[in-house]
């Protein structure tokens, strides 16, 4: 039998590749099955781990801390009405003798502003959030008063704005009867 | 302690005999290998393989090869190839046979097209072989380039017998239909 042209082309083929055949060695199974084993583990312990200590979800219960995140952004009153996001939940009127106090800053997905009284010198904070974060017990609607008697607040409500939740925060007044504050929450576009 | 390429190829510019002792001491095994698995004949293997280094003596210089390994197989290779087909006639039953028939199931003679000389068909199964698997690409060169039994791939890769056997199968079917594609075959 003669040596076919095919096994004569082969003869033909790169020298890399005769080369590469002489050196090569594979990669050996065993050490892949321990890379896939050792992969399967991981993620299934960050599983485990993700459902026993979750993500921590943004904590609003601090609610009279301003915002100096570097990655905030800072808009005017003017502007916010504006915003794609939270230019439909900001409220277009305010409590009586309430004006934006500063610039609002939204970071992470959230918005963070302050109302300031000359008059009784109250603060109220409100924070407008994505209502995935919402603590599960907390009730929409009410107005609610803190439990701990040594806190900073006096009393705060939960607004819910469809895939937002607003909380807004009273450092020395009762919501359920600051004049003009129903007027504030349902004034949102 | 074995010589670099390169000074073996200074040997063989200063015309040093030590120059075909370093090569027989460094590659004297593979060529042998080679020839070995080409002629299944201890004998004509290694008159291939003298001839090898002849044909190295000769050739450097003037030629000064990048890779000195692949050089001098290539040239037991094709000198063992030369010997087979003058020994075709009582070689019948050589291991080198069931190779060629396996390979000419992808593409026989008659069904190449006569646009594509050898080179060009090498090239094109470089080309084939560049964008396979590196298992499967060097299983098919060890068993159709230096003509390694099934056995000793297997051994050399850590590889089941049937592993190997069922890379070549599929790899000769892919490069039967790339070859198609390409045009080489009519």
């Amino acid at each position: 039998m003669s040596v076919s042209r095919i096994s004569k082309a082969m003869g033909y083929i790169d020298d890399e590749l005769i080369s590469e055949a002489e050196s090569y060695k594979p990669k050996s199974s065993f050490v892949i099955t321990t890379i896939k084993v050792a992969a399967v583990a991981f993620a299934a312990c960050l599983v485990i781990a993700m459902i026993i200590n979750p993500q921590p979800k943004p904590d609003f219960t601090i609610t009279y801390t301003s915002t100096t995140s570097a990655n905030a952004e800072a808009l005017y009153a003017h502007e916010i009405y504006d915003h794609k996001v939270f230019g439909d939940c900001f409220p277009t009127e305010f409590a009586d003798n309430y004006f934006i106090n500063g610039k609002i800053y939204i970071y992470d997905n959230t918005l963070e502003a302050e109302f300031y009284n000359h008059f009784n010198l109250d603060t109220i904070y409100l924070h407008i959030f994505p209502k995935k974060y919402l603590p599960q017990d907390e009730v929409m609607g009410r107005v609610l008063y803190p439990q701990n008697k040594n806190s900073d607040i006096t009393s705060y409500t939960w607004v819910d704005m469809g895939e937002y939740a607003a909380k807004y925060t009273s450092e020395k007044c009762d919501l359920a009867t600051l004049e003009g504050f129903d007027k504030m929450i349902n004034s949102t576009k | 302690m074995l010589v670099d390429d390169n000074k073996i190829i200074e040997l063989f510019f200063s015309r040093s005999e030590k120059a075909i002792a370093e090569t027989a001491s460094k590659y004297g095994k593979l060529c042998l290998s080679i020839a070995g698995n080409i002629l299944s004949n201890t004998e004509d293997s290694e008159e291939c393989v003298n001839d090898t280094y002849l044909t190295l003596w000769n050739k450097i210089p003037p030629a000064r090869p990048a890779n000195f390994m692949t050089f001098i197989c290539k040239i037991v290779r094709n000198l063992s190839l030369k010997k087979l087909e003058y020994n075709r006639a009582k070689r019948r039953d050589s291991n080198i046979t069931v190779c060629f028939s396996e390979l000419e199931e992808i593409l026989p003679d008659h069904a190449i097209s006569k646009n594509f000389d050898d080179e060009e068909i090498g090239r094109v199964i470089s080309e084939f072989l560049k964008k396979e698997k590196a298992d499967a690409r060097n299983v098919f060169i060890r068993k159709y380039w230096y003509f390694d039994s099934v056995s000793d791939i297997a051994k050399r890769y850590k590889f089941s017998e049937s592993k190997v056997k069922s890379m070549l199968f599929h790899t000769r079917n892919k490069l039967k239909k790339y070859l198609i594609k390409e045009g080489v075959h009519i």
